[in-house]
């Protein structure tokens, strides 16, 4: 491509549509399909606010990913994680 | 809603509708008993875009993406605007790569990190010839930061360094 106005079309397929008639609702859903006790409402303080708990601490994808990551020296910095807190930094 | 199917597209028909967020965002806030949405408004501010000056084949490209990558042996982002940023270098395998995010279901990210960092994609283009080249790194961030001010004055000017850093012909960005 090396005009404006000129497309490709990729052979891609989606499995449904029927998620663009509530695009933030995944999260509802999935809280839904679960017996357990309602979330904890850590994104907002209104009642029946079912969003997806936040959280301040890294959330790894692996126990792996998260062990890999403990070695991180604080003193130095991980040069590739630009501005991250340390974990005993005092919270402003 | 429209239930024109995709092979429907192919063949010529009605495009598919895009899904609503905007009005799905109102709706979720005014059924929370928020007093309405406040959208960021830079429309006093001048349009960033620029045309290419030269082809796609010859650009080098910088891939930024706020799908909360991050690399296996980095820090994972935390989820409570967080406003960090993580430096990925562009020849870091698929399997390498993991996400840390809210916002969205993450498992078709987890499986394939390409729908949210097409990192394979974009090396594909270079080796085709479609895209001169990829910057030796790769920007990423989590971005469902619900402060607009903390976005702007932390996570956009950490990227604009490393973005001048780079140098690119033209940046990508994937937002999720």
């Amino acid at each position: 491509m090396t005009e404006p106005g000129s497309v490709h079309h990729l052979d891609l397929r989606y499995i449904d549509d029927d998620w663009k008639a509530a695009p933030l609702s995944w999260s509802r859903k999935r809280q839904n399909a679960k017996d357990s006790a309602p979330v904890a409402a850590a994104s907002g303080d209104k009642p029946g606010d079912t969003r997806t708990p936040r959280s301040a601490e890294p959330v790894y994808q692996t126990a792996d990913d998260a062990a890999a990551a403990a070695l991180v020296d604080w003193e130095t910095q991980c040069l590739a994680c630009i501005g991250l807190v340390p974990p005993d930094a005092p919270t402003p | 809603m429209n239930d024109v199917s995709v092979n429907e597209l192919r063949e010529g028909r009605s495009p598919l509708p895009p899904a609503d967020y905007i009005a799905e965002t109102r709706r979720l806030y005014d059924a929370l008993g928020y007093d309405g949405y406040r959208w960021a408004d830079h429309t006093d501010e001048p349009a960033a875009f620029q045309p290419l000056a030269k082809p796609l084949s010859a650009c080098r490209v910088l891939l930024v993406a706020s799908g909360g990558i991050y690399r296996h042996g980095q820090i994972a982002f935390h989820t409570k605007d967080d406003t960090s940023i993580r430096v990925i270098p562009t020849e870091t395998p698929s399997d390498e790569l993991r996400t840390a995010h809210f916002a969205y279901d993450q498992a078709d990210a987890r499986s394939d990190p390409n729908c949210v960092f097409p990192l394979d994609v974009l090396h594909d283009l270079v080796a085709d010839g479609e895209l001169g080249g990829l910057c030796d790194e790769a920007l990423t961030f989590m971005g469902g930061i619900y402060s607009t001010r903390r976005l702007e004055e932390d996570t956009i000017p950490r990227i604009l360094e490393r973005c001048r850093a780079q140098a690119p012909d033209l940046v990508l960005l994937v937002p999720v």
